[in-house]
């Protein structure tokens, strides 16, 4: 078996979970919970095939891919923020919706239905840098990947920087934990969130171009629980953004070996089991850590002796 | 009992409660059908047929009582949990947990006579409903996890366990393919189902504004912590009503099965998924409205097949249509029109 | 005359309520204003308009001569500072970090964080205050998270400091610190507005006071033409309300309730009451005092059952209730009233009869049925015997006032007829006639043989209303007031500050550091 390619796959594979990541990161991060990740990433799957299919062009179809995802955050924005809706039905009811249009929308678009391949002049292409490709062993796993998983790995650190080293990512941190304090000090609180949601949306619409894109085609439902998962990593790290892209490598690497065990012959469905089942820990092994710690706490406190208290 | 029945109908109170779901249903047609028009349909044409496919005919009416009962079954399903907070996002997952276990029964039990063969079915529907259903909320209440994470990731655990017993295991018929058939006669069960269902729907309804349980239900929705305070168990309470959440999406696919399809099959509760969370939004202040709602639900996948028949518009408009409905009920119009005592500020 | 700040009719309304009424308000370089009223006067709503918090209906407000209508951020920039009742704090984030909120300095697009801590320091320095900057700010004690608060306006350049109730959560020391560091910002050409309650402190530092009523300025006050009587009588009206105090405290009847060494360590491992041991009698009012967050909350909690002790023991009428539900104590004669009326008292959402049948509704079952006339009697009777005002026939009880919403409260646990009431901030944010109400109540109670168990952060309260009291520090019994020394005036309020700021003084005159239950 080839690792190093199995490693490659997984930073493909990876790609789009850390991009839908870093979108809720930000959501998170102001305080609203947006569990419709898995709709947002869904349209920019959608609209970038579309955006490649009119405009000819890659770049056409990422930027329309994006266009229409921050469109539509913005939309869940103003119903959640200024309607006042309850974010999760919320969210829950742009997810039916993305997938109810994205299916409606096929047949008067590509007169097909369920599934649709781009031609293959218009796929997100993997870079070759033959530099890169020369470095003993990370080489052949980092080079001959699209310009967008590049910036998967990439734009991690870039949000750490701008979270903890910037006026803004310090605003933005406030309002995530007390909005009323932040709004004390001044701060804008609901231009910055609707700036965060933007990038939220701007993040899920890429993720969604590299998924759509570097496959050249849209399938229904594609997304296939992506932003769930991310949403998982995003819980497990408390929102870290390193800490997050390492787990959505994990995750990565787990489609990766599963994909690779089901060409060898073993059932793929129980073997697609594993990411799901790894996410599903992910997101509950935090806060049953947490429990169990609290529960130890107490019971060694219990044990002191009264002057010791 | 009718009394009271006639009576609320006519309480003015609850056509007001009505009014804006039944406005927020419009709305949601009318941006439906400007998605329709923008893509070079007929809307008006459309939304004809798909009313008359759905009540144009008694085989259409009697497809759209069929489909709405599930939903109606879905709905409470949701209703009931969601009032203790817990957002009952798994249906699909429940829904195919049960279709497996009724399946199972059929391989295991399949010698005995019809009548006790339906009722350990329907047992063992609930237990796989409830249990699927209980989980996410245990680690809620228990942990503190969203639970509507949890429960989307086991519902694609789920779907895949699924497709995978359909094409492996022996629950799976020898030679067909993609089904795992039951041998139950439809029309005395089809028809049980009808008369089980209303007695159902009603007894809910009763349940929730004159009982004591439906009373404490109640309180543990409005303030979870005044509720404990009050000496209410919260915890046992919310973990058994989820379970009957379950429970209810269990029975509504083991009539699914008894009625209609006699088999379990891939993507067989593909749209049902979220129907009946959008028909206890539109029915959030009245079970009257979740009626309706899911009635209208009904009525659009009943009629769908008809569309894409008939016209160049696709079926999928039906999801599109849903969609938007969930969406535009999630905002409480009436609140606009309603006049409240804003004592914000004061100190 | 020349005002720095200067507000002229400035009304403000909230839908049909009107919480301000044509106010005139100003403050003058350099003096100290106090705004005094009860609570829901208007005072804090008037302030966070001159903080830019709220916009005026109607009305001027001018500053340094200027008319100006502006938001938070222009006040900041204008020289206006708030310190609000609830600190607006970020707990996880360092004290720098919660100073420099966004207006942190800048260098290349980053955040410049030595510039930030070297400038925040030299003001921690010259009020010798000695607070470590990279602390989250949730570890201060209370006392010290208000001078942060203080700081932070400085920080931002603020000339006008507007303090909301700055002395509510502090020891009498700690209040004395803060009246000192008023003294030295007015020494540095600052104008200061404090709104309180606490009318002996007005009296003392003020150089003018404005007496709120009911939304409108009802009298002005110069520095020491005024007593307290007089501001209290501008307050609430020309009619002064006799506050009713207990006329028979010390009698010593049965034990109801035998409460031996209770521990509770939270949830970090901080033990939060630490083998706390004492009793309480039929027909005794105990009175808990302390500054709030000494294990006031998690007592409270543990008796009604809302936690469980980590260990000792709660003895009621003989029973050991220390590991039962929350229902079968109430069942054995607890009854409890919460500090907060709105996320634990009520079901604001529901309407009276379902708020007060909560717990008690299988007694109004029949084969599983609610019986509504039952309900419907049971509620009427509360209503008249506890003169609850504003019910109509199914609505929720958030539209109720805050004084009829606590009536509800009291209604359904002393129609319970309990045996210990646990009494929580009974009368926290009600106005006089209501605070009144409630004091009643207590006594009557006390007088049918309850035993009550009465915390606040009120101190005169505490005093009017206990039999003896207990004062909590750290969760151990700071020291405790008997029946004689109150009725004898024995004890003073200034040693109550000291057991309350943790140092306890033995009737023979030794200081004790040493805490002991």
């Amino acid at each position: 078996m080839d690792y190093l390619q199995l490693l490659n796959s997984t930073l493909r594979l990876a790609a789009p979970i850390t991009l839908i990541a870093m979108g809720g990161l930000f959501a998170l991060k102001v305080d609203v919970f947006n569990l419709g990740l898995e709709g947002f990433a869904l349209i920019g799957c959608f609209a970038s095939v579309v955006g490649a299919y009119y405009t000819g062009s890659v770049i056409g179809g990422i930027t329309i891919g994006v266009l229409a995802t921050i469109i539509m955050t913005l939309i869940y924005a103003v119903f959640v923020m200024e309607l006042k809706v309850n974010a999760v039905i919320c969210a829950v009811a742009f997810l039916t919706l993305s997938s109810g249009i994205t299916r409606y929308l096929m047949l008067p678009i590509f007169n097909m239905s369920g599934k649709y391949i781009l031609s293959s002049d218009l796929a997100l292409r993997p870079i070759n840098i033959s530099w890169l490709g020369n470095i003993p062993i990370l080489g052949p796993i980092l080079n001959n990947q699209t310009i967008l998983v590049y910036l998967s790995l990439l734009l991690p650190f870039v949000i750490y920087i701008l979270l903890y080293k910037t006026n803004i990512g310090l605003s933005m941190r406030a309002i995530g934990q007390s909005s009323e304090s932040a709004r004390s000090a001044g701060i804008n609180v609901r231009g910055i969130k609707y700036f965060a949601l933007l990038l939220n949306g701007l993040f899920c619409g890429l993720a969604g171009a590299q998924l759509a894109l570097s496959l050249n085609m849209f399938n229904v439902d594609m997304t296939a629980g992506r932003g769930f998962t991310a949403l998982a990593a995003l819980i497990l790290t408390a929102s870290q953004p390193i800490l997050t892209l390492l787990i959505c490598l994990l995750f990565g690497l787990a489609n990766a070996i599963s994909n690779y065990l089901s060409t060898e012959g073993y059932p793929s469905q129980i073997l697609g089991m594993l990411p799901y089942g790894l996410a599903l820990i992910a997101a509950i092994l935090p806060q049953v850590i947490r429990t169990i710690s609290k529960a130890m706490n107490r019971a060694k406190a219990k044990n002191l002796n009264t002057n010791n208290l | 009992m009718i009394q009271t029945y006639k009576a609320k109908l006519h309480d003015k109170n609850q056509l007001f409660q009505l009014l804006g779901p039944v406005f927020s249903i419009i709305i949601a047609f009318i941006v439906a059908g400007l998605v329709v028009w923008a893509t070079g349909g007929d809307p008006i044409e459309a939304y004809t047929v798909l009313a008359k496919g759905a009540f144009g005919s008694l085989s259409g009416i009697k497809n759209t009582i069929r489909y709405t009962i599930p939903i109606i079954m879905l709905g409470i399903s949701f209703a009931i949990c969601s009032k203790c907070g817990y957002f009952n996002i798994g249906q699909e997952g429940q829904m195919y947990a049960a279709a497996i276990a009724v399946a199972a029964v059929q391989r295991i039990f399949g010698d005995l006579p019809m009548v006790p063969l339906m009722f350990i079915m329907i047992i063992a529907a609930i237990l796989a409903g409830g249990i699927i259903c209980i989980i996410p909320a245990i680690f809620k209440f228990l942990f503190n996890v969203n639970e509507v994470i949890t429960a989307m990731l086991i519902n694609y655990i789920i779907l895949l366990f699924t497709n995978y017993l359909l094409l492996y295991s022996p629950i799976a018929e020898v030679g067909k393919s993609t089904a795992m058939s039951i041998r139950i006669s439809p029309v005395i069960s089809g028809s049980l189902l009808l008369i089980v269902s209303i007695i159902i729907i009603l007894v809910y309804g009763l349940i929730m504004k004159r009982t004591t349980p439906g009373y404490r239900l109640k309180i543990v929705g409005y303030n979870q912590r005044f509720a404990k305070a009050s000496g209410i168990n919260t915890i046992r309470l919310i973990l058994i009503v989820a379970f009957l959440g379950g429970a209810f999406s269990g029975i509504s696919v083991a009539g699914e099965m008894f009625g209609v399809y006699h088999k379990v099959y891939n993507g067989f509760v593909e749209n049902l998924g979220f129907y009946g969370m959008t028909a206890a939004l539109i029915g959030s202040k009245s079970t009257l409205g979740l009626v309706l709602g899911a009635l209208i639900l009904g009525s659009l996948q009943s009629g769908a097949v008809t569309l894409s028949v008939m016209t160049d518009v696709p079926s999928e408009l039906v999801l599109v249509v849903q969609g938007f409905v969930m969406l535009f009920a999630t905002i409480n119009i009436m609140q606009y029109f309603t006049k409240t005592l804003d004592k914000k500020g004061v100190e | 005359m020349d005002y720095i700040v200067d507000m002229r009719q400035i009304t403000k309304k909230f839908g049909s309520f009107i919480a301000n009424n044509s106010i005139d308000f100003n403050l003058m370089s350099g003096e100290t204003h106090a705004l005094v009223g009860e609570n829901g006067a208007g005072k804090t709503t008037l302030m966070r308009m001159l903080y830019g918090q709220y916009q005026p209906t109607s009305g001027e407000i001018y500053i340094k001569g200027n008319k100006e209508s502006y938001n938070i951020s222009r006040a900041l920039s204008l020289g206006i500072g708030m310190v609000h009742q609830n600190f607006m704090q970020i707990p996880d984030m360092s004290v720098l970090e919660n100073i420099i909120l966004g207006h942190a300095p800048i260098k290349n697009s980053f955040i410049d964080y030595k510039a930030a801590k070297d400038k925040v320091q030299r003001l921690l320095d010259r009020f010798n205050m000695k607070i470590s900057l990279s602390k989250p700010i949730g570890s201060l004690s209370v006392g010290e998270r208000q001078k942060i608060e203080i700081i932070k306006t400085l920080y931002l350049g603020a000339n006008i400091l507007i303090l909301d109730e700055p002395t509510a959560v502090l020891t009498p020391q700690e209040s004395d610190e803060l009246f000192n560091i008023i003294e030295e910002l007015k020494a540095e050409g600052k104008s200061v507005i404090f709104i309180s309650h606490k009318l002996k402190e007005v009296i003392t530092v003020a150089d003018r006071i404005t007496v709120l009523r009911h939304g409108k300025v009802s009298a002005n006050y110069l520095k020491g033409e005024v007593t307290e009587t007089d501001i209290a009588r501008a307050m609430i009206g020309k009619k002064e309300v006799a506050l009713f105090q207990n006329q028979s405290r010390g009698k010593l009847e049965d034990l109801v309730c035998k409460f031996e060494k209770l521990r509770f360590i939270d949830d970090d491992g901080v033990p939060k009451l630490r083998d706390l041991s004492f009793d309480i009698r039929a027909g005794e009012i105990l009175g808990i005092g302390g500054v709030e967050g000494n294990g006031q909350t998690e007592l409270l909690n543990s008796i009604i059952g809302m936690n469980y002790l980590s260990s000792g023991k709660i003895i009621l009428d003989g029973k050991n209730i220390t590991n039962l539900s929350i229902a079968e104590r109430r069942k054995l004669g607890v009854g409890y009233v919460s500090e907060d009326r709105m996320t634990t008292g009520l079901a604001l959402q529901a309407d009276i009869g379902d708020n007060v049948i909560s717990g008690i509704e299988d007694d109004f079952t029949s084969y599983t049925f609610l019986n509504k006339r039952k309900i419907d009697e049971f509620t009427a009777k509360l209503i008249e015997d506890f003169d609850i005002r504003g019910i109509e026939e199914g609505n929720p009880v958030s539209n109720l006032s805050g004084g009829n919403m606590q009536k509800i409260v009291l209604a359904r646990e002393i129609s319970r007829k309990p045996k210990l009431l646990l009494a929580s901030q009974p009368t926290r944010g009600l106005d006089i006639g209501a605070i009144n109400f409630v004091r009643k109540i207590l006594l009557e109670e006390k007088e049918k043989g309850t035993a009550i168990l009465l915390i606040s952060a009120n101190l005169e309260e505490l005093m009017s209303l206990s039999d003896r009291m207990i004062i909590l520090y750290e969760g151990r019994i700071a020291g405790e007031i008997t029946s004689y020394d109150i009725e004898n005036k024995l004890v003073s309020e200034a040693d109550i500050g000291l057991m309350m700021g943790g140092i306890s003084e033995r009737k023979d005159g030794e200081n004790d550091t040493n805490i002991q239950s």
